[in-house]
C-alpha cells in the first residue's frame, strides 16, 4: 500500500489558535486508541487510522462477512481459477 | 517496482464494465488503487490486505466456541466441503503464490460512499498480481 505522511503541524494555520489545534489533536489521539478508526466528513469516508493487527482483523472480518452474505463467491473464486484465462 | 498486473477474464471485465459507466474519475482511483495492490506485492507489504488460505484454515481448525460472529456465520451459510475444496485448489499454487483479499472505499460521482473488496493471487515466481474477482463495484450486482 502507498504511504503518505501526513503531520498536522503543516497545517497548523487551519485552526483558530493553538488550543483549537491542540483540540484536534486530542480526537485524533483518541481515535488513535482504537484498532481501526475510520474519518468521516460528513457522509464522505475520508480515511481512517488502523493499527496492523487491527487492521488485519478489520479486513477478515469484510471477507467472511461478505461469505457468509454471498457464499457462491466461494465457487465463482473457484471457478475463475481453474477455467478463465489470464489476461492484461 | 511493482509488480505486473493481470486479470482472470471475468475480473477484467468487471473492471472495464464499471469504468465505461463510471467515467474517468473512477477509471483513475481504481487503477491506482490497483498499482498500489501490485506495489504492495513486490515489497511484500501486507498490512493492507488479509491471506485467504489462512482465513480459511482458520474456518477449518479453530475451537467453535473461539470463533467471532462473522465467522460462525460464514460457516453455518457455508458447506464445509466447498471450504475445502477452495483449499484444495489455492494449496496447489503456493508458495510463492498467495491468495489475498484487500477493501477500498470510494466515493462515486462526490457522493456515493462504496465498498469495493478485491481478490487477487500474487505470483512471486514471476512478479505478476492476477486480480479474481471484484465484489462492490459500483453497478455491480
Amino acid at each position: 500500500m502507498s504511504t503518505h505522511t501526513i503531520n498536522l503541524d503543516d497545517h497548523k494555520e487551519l485552526f483558530r489558535d493553538h488550543d483549537a489545534f491542540e483540540s484536534f489533536v486530542a480526537v485524533l489521539r483518541q481515535a488513535s486508541q482504537a484498532s481501526v478508526a475510520p474519518i468521516f466528513a460528513g457522509q464522505q469516508l475520508l480515511g481512517g487510522i488502523a493499527s496492523p493487527d487491527g487492521m488485519k482483523e478489520f479486513l477478515s472480518e469484510r471477507f467472511l462477512r461478505r461469505l457468509s452474505e454471498k457464499p457462491e463467491l466461494l465457487a465463482e473464486i473457484t471457478d475463475r481459477l481453474e477455467h478463465d484465462e489470464i489476461v492484461e | 517496482m511493482a509488480y505486473r498486473l493481470c486479470f482472470y477474464k471475468r475480473a477484467r471485465r468487471e473492471l472495464d464494465e464499471c469504468c465505461q459507466t463510471y467515467g474517468d474519475n473512477l477509471r483513475t482511483e481504481l487503477w491506482n488503487w490497483l498499482r498500489d495492490i501490485a506495489t504492495a506485492a513486490d515489497t511484500g507489504s501486507e498490512i493492507g490486505s488479509v491471506d485467504i488460505i489462512d482465513l480459511l484454515d482458520e474456518g477449518l481448525s479453530q475451537d467453535a466456541s473461539q470463533w467471532s460472529q462473522a465467522l460462525k456465520r460464514w460457516w453455518n451459510a457455508t458447506p464445509v466441503e466447498k471450504i475445502k475444496a477452495t483449499l484444495v485448489l489455492l494449496r496447489k499454487r503456493c508458495p510463492p503464490w498467495q491468495a489475498r483479499f484487500t477493501v477500498r472505499w470510494i466515493t462515486v460521482l462526490g457522493q456515493f460512499p462504496c465498498e469495493i473488496h478485491a481478490h487477487y493471487i500474487v505470483d512471486h515466481v514471476n512478479k505478476q498480481v492476477i486480480l479474481t474477482l471484484f465484489d462492490g463495484l459500483p453497478g455491480q450486482t
